[in-house]
Order: structure tokens, then sequence, then C-alpha cells
């Protein structure tokens, strides 16, 4: 069996069940129905990273994207309900506009990714991606170190916004009597 | 090596397009997720033909952005319900009134 072949089958596989599962996302009525589709899209986007050679990529796409974020959105909808959309596929002048300003997009885009001309080469492992992260000669230290930075706000800024309004305490209350 | 780029530039104008026509804020967020998704294809694919490692080092801070936004993100949007007891998007015109 030519190699080069099956790669290219197991591609084109793996394409269309992302399309068709990221069509999924925006057409399902029901959240979790969308959750579970952006769920098959982030596993094959972690099979596209693998059939690229980033190794570690594809494995930070499962645990981050499949393994936190997906769990996240399930728990919010478990949390708030999935809510009623008001959905009446809105006007066909929305549609139109949406269609109109995705499609000047990709026309857009289009001429440069025909142009390109990209070469097979070697891949990265793991080893050159934490020699070019946490080197001292890196170029990323300080992207690194603003990321934690980043990462800490949002942790608190989530917190913060999650607890609301403080009810006042029921010390406060007595006081009050 | 550019099907790589047309299944990402498909993705990502999906969940544009998801994000202009949907209404619930959750779903919303999914679209998001998707175009960031789309772009990461992108970045890798770049990373792999130019044989640069700095490309995939650039697509796993996206992921840990996304983890930040992510987090920020659905924390906004139970804020949002709980002062509208609603999902959609609509409903956020309180700047409108």
């Amino acid at each position: 069996m030519d190699s080069e072949l099956l790669r290219q089958g197991a591609f084109f596989t793996l394409a269309s069940i992302m399309l068709v599962g990221s069509a999924g996302v925006i057409c399902f009525r029901r959240p979790v129905y969308s959750a579970l589709s952006l769920l098959i899209v982030i596993l094959g986007t972690a099979a596209i990273f693998a059939s690229l050679d980033a190794h570690f990529l594809a494995l930070a796409q499962v645990m981050l994207y499949g393994g936190a974020i997906t769990v996240l959105f399930l728990f919010l909808i478990m949390l708030i309900g999935a809510g009623k959309e008001r959905f009446n596929i809105m006007s066909l002048f929305y549609w139109s506009v949406a269609l109109l300003l995705t499609i000047g997009l990709g026309l857009m885009l289009m001429p440069d990714i025909a142009t390109l001309k990209l070469d097979e080469g070697t891949s990265f492992g793991i080893k050159e991606l934490g020699n070019a992260i946490f080197t001292a000669k890196s170029n990323w230290l300080f992207v690194l170190e603003v990321t934690g930075a980043l990462l800490t706000a949002s942790m608190v800024a989530a917190v913060v916004l999650a607890l609301g309004k403080k009810e006042p305490t029921i010390k406060y209350v007595e006081e009050k009597k | 090596m550019q099907v790589y780029l047309a299944l990402s530039l498909v993705m990502f104008l999906i969940g544009a397009l998801g994000f202009l026509f949907r209404k619930n804020v959750v779903v919303l967020f999914m679209c998001v997720e998707l175009m960031l998704n789309a772009a990461n294809i992108a970045i890798a694919v770049f990373s792999r033909a130019y044989l640069d490692v700095d490309g995939q080092v650039a697509a796993l801070f996206v992921m840990a952005v996304a983890a930040a936004e992510a987090a920020i993100g659905l924390a906004v949007i139970i804020a949002f319900f709980r002062s509208t007891k609603s999902l959609d998007s609509s409903d956020a015109a309180l700047m409108r009134r």
C-alpha cells in the first residue's frame, strides 16, 4: 500500500469528520449537542497535529481542550441550563450578510493559500519545544512569564465574577436588628 | 500541505458564520473556540512547512490564552445569566436603552 495515498485518505476522512463536526457546532439547537460536536472537532484537530508531527501539540490539545475546556462548557450548561434559544433562523437579510462576510474573508485569504509553496520536512519533538521555551537564550521567556501572570489574573477574575454580589453576612444582619 | 490550510480556512469560516448568526452566548463562545482551533492548525502547518519550532511554541501559547479566556468568558456568561435570567445575546442591550 502506498503510504502517501494512505496519508491522504486519512487526512480527507479526518477533514470531513471535522467539517461535519464544526457544522454541527453551529447548527444544533441544543448547546449540549454543540459541545459534543466541538469535542469531535477538538479531537480531530489533535489528530491533525499528530499528522503534522507536532506530537506535543496533539497531547496538549487533548488535555487542554478535550479535557478541560469541553468539560467546562458541559459544566456550564449543566449549571445554568441549556436555555431556550429564540432561533427563528433570523431573517434572510442577516443570513445573507453573514454569508457575504464569510465568503469575502475566504476570497481574501484564498490567493495567499493558493500561491504558497510548502515543503515536507523533519519534525520537532518535545525536546526541541522545551529548548525553545525554557532555555536562557530563548525568545519566549518573557512571553512565558506574562502568560503565567495572565493565567493567575484570569483565575482571580473568574472567581470574582462568579461570586457576584456579596450577600450581607448574618452578623451584619443581626447588628442591624 | 495546502489542503491543511484549506481545512483551517473552512473551519474558521464556519466558526465566524456561527458567531454571526447564533444567539445563544454559550454557542457563541464555542464558535470562538472553533476559530482559535482553526488558527492553531494554520500555525502548526506553517511551523512544519518552514521547519521552525517557534510556530509550535506560538500554538502552545495560543492554547494557554484560550484556557484563560475560557475561564473568564464562562464566568462572564454566569454573571450575564444572573442579571438577565437568559442566555440570549440580544438581551444584552442594557447600554442601548
